[in-house]
Parts: structure tokens; sequence; C-alpha cells
């Protein structure tokens, strides 16, 4: 019985291999109608994808919210929804690189902020894993807390004097 | 678009054979209308419709390319 339904939940589920990953998302660009280039690598069992090209301002505007929806997609079909650490992740010439750069920089001066002030500070909304980088990088901050608070889209990263 | 609508609810789902896209052009607006086994429908929408606004951002980024407005309409 069991058996039946599990061999039923997903006739045409994707396995995530790298070939797999590669074809699928090359049709899913060219479909777009986006003129980019995908590299791919495997990289401690997370296959990252590297897009460039023309229209590579396409995926960064808005908060790189094309980059975060391609990737949520990606991983909802090569891992399902119960994935843990994301098994594709997508960039940009080092955009997610830059991007926790970045947010370590401002979580540092909205601490020093909290400190002087103290009063709490709520940041933008952020993905779930730039919200990790903020958190770790105030975990070494001495003089505030910071939680995440909202839910969806809005959660977001307040900081708090301690 | 309807391909790449297509493609992506088919990778889905768990019924592919029951999806269908229908595209109806407008004079600057195109709608796609997906649809999926009532059963899938939780699977093309997503946790407080998460896969369908990110299915919509693709079908945003797409459209302001070509110049073009598509509307990603799920029927039940």
């Amino acid at each position: 019985m069991t058996e039946q339904k599990r061999s039923r939940q997903r006739p045409g589920r994707k396995r995530g291999t790298l070939p797999e990953v590669e074809e699928f998302f090359l049709t899913l660009i060219e479909h777009t109608q986006l003129d980019l280039d995908a590299g791919f690598r495997e990289e401690e069992g997370t296959i990252v994808i590297n897009l460039t090209g023309p229209d590579r301002q396409f995926l960064l505007s808005n908060g790189a919210a094309l980059l975060n929806s391609t990737e949520y997609l990606l991983n909802l079909i090569f891992r399902g929804s119960g994935g843990k650490a994301p098994g594709v992740v997508l960039d940009s010439d080092d955009y997610r690189k830059h991007r926790e750069l970045e947010l370590r920089l401002l979580a540092k001066m909205a601490a020093e902020k909290v400190a002087a002030s103290r009063k709490p500070l709520t940041l933008q909304p952020m993905t779930p894993r730039e919200r990790r980088i903020v958190h770790l990088a105030l975990a070494e901050t001495a003089g505030v807390q910071s939680e995440s608070r909202g839910s969806g889209d809005e959660r977001s990263v307040t900081i708090i004097p301690s | 678009m309807k391909e790449l609508v297509e493609l992506i609810a088919k990778a889905l789902v768990d019924n592919p054979e029951q999806v269908a896209v229908a595209e109806v052009e407008g004079e600057q607006t195109t709608v796609l209308e997906l649809r999926v086994a009532p059963s899938d429908l939780g699977k093309v929408i997503g946790k407080q419709g998460r896969t369908a606004r990110c299915i919509r951002t693709l079908l945003g980024a797409a459209g302001m390319k070509l110049k073009k407005r598509f509307v990603l309409e799920i029927l039940e």
C-alpha cells in the first residue's frame, strides 16, 4: 500500500544529476528567450550554475528576483519541497559572494546604529540564505542580538540591543 | 511562453500528462492559462503561493525582454 503510493508519487521525478539539471535548465533558458550563457560545475554535492551574458541585468534587478526565483524552482523540481542544503545554486559572476560581503557590511553598520541608539532596527526582507549571513555576522558582534520576524517573502531580520 | 510554463509545471507535478497550458493573446497582455490535475494544484501554487510567484517572476523577465506582458492564471 505504502509502496504503491510511493511509486505513484512522482513518476517523472527528476533525480537531479548534473546532466539532468543541465538539460532542463538549458531548455528553460531557451524558452525565456533571454540571452544568457550557463556554466555548470559540481561543488561538494551541490550543482552550481553560473550565468553570464548580455541579459545578465534581468537576473539581478529587483533584489536578484529572477536569480532567486529560478533557483527556488530548480530546487523544488530536483529536490522536492523537503530539501535541506541547496542542491542547485544559481549564481551570476560572483553575485552571491558580493552580496555576502554587502550583507556583512550592512549588518555591521546596522549593529553599530542599534548599539548606539538602543533601539531595535528591522532590515529589509531577505531570503533564508541572506538572513543566515546576517545572523552569523551579528553573532560575533557585541551589544546586539538578532532574530527573524514575519513570514514568507516578508520575513526579515530585526536587530535588538542586548 | 506557453512552452516555458508547460516545462516548469510538468516538472513540478505528479501527473505531467494532465498539464495543459492555453495562450490567450490580447493586445498588450498575453494570458497563460494553466490547468493541472486537482491533486497537483498545490504543487504549482506552493506554500503561500510562492511557487506560482516564482513562475510569474520568470514570465515577468521574459516579458520585459520581449516588451510584452504575460499573466499566469492557474485554473481550478
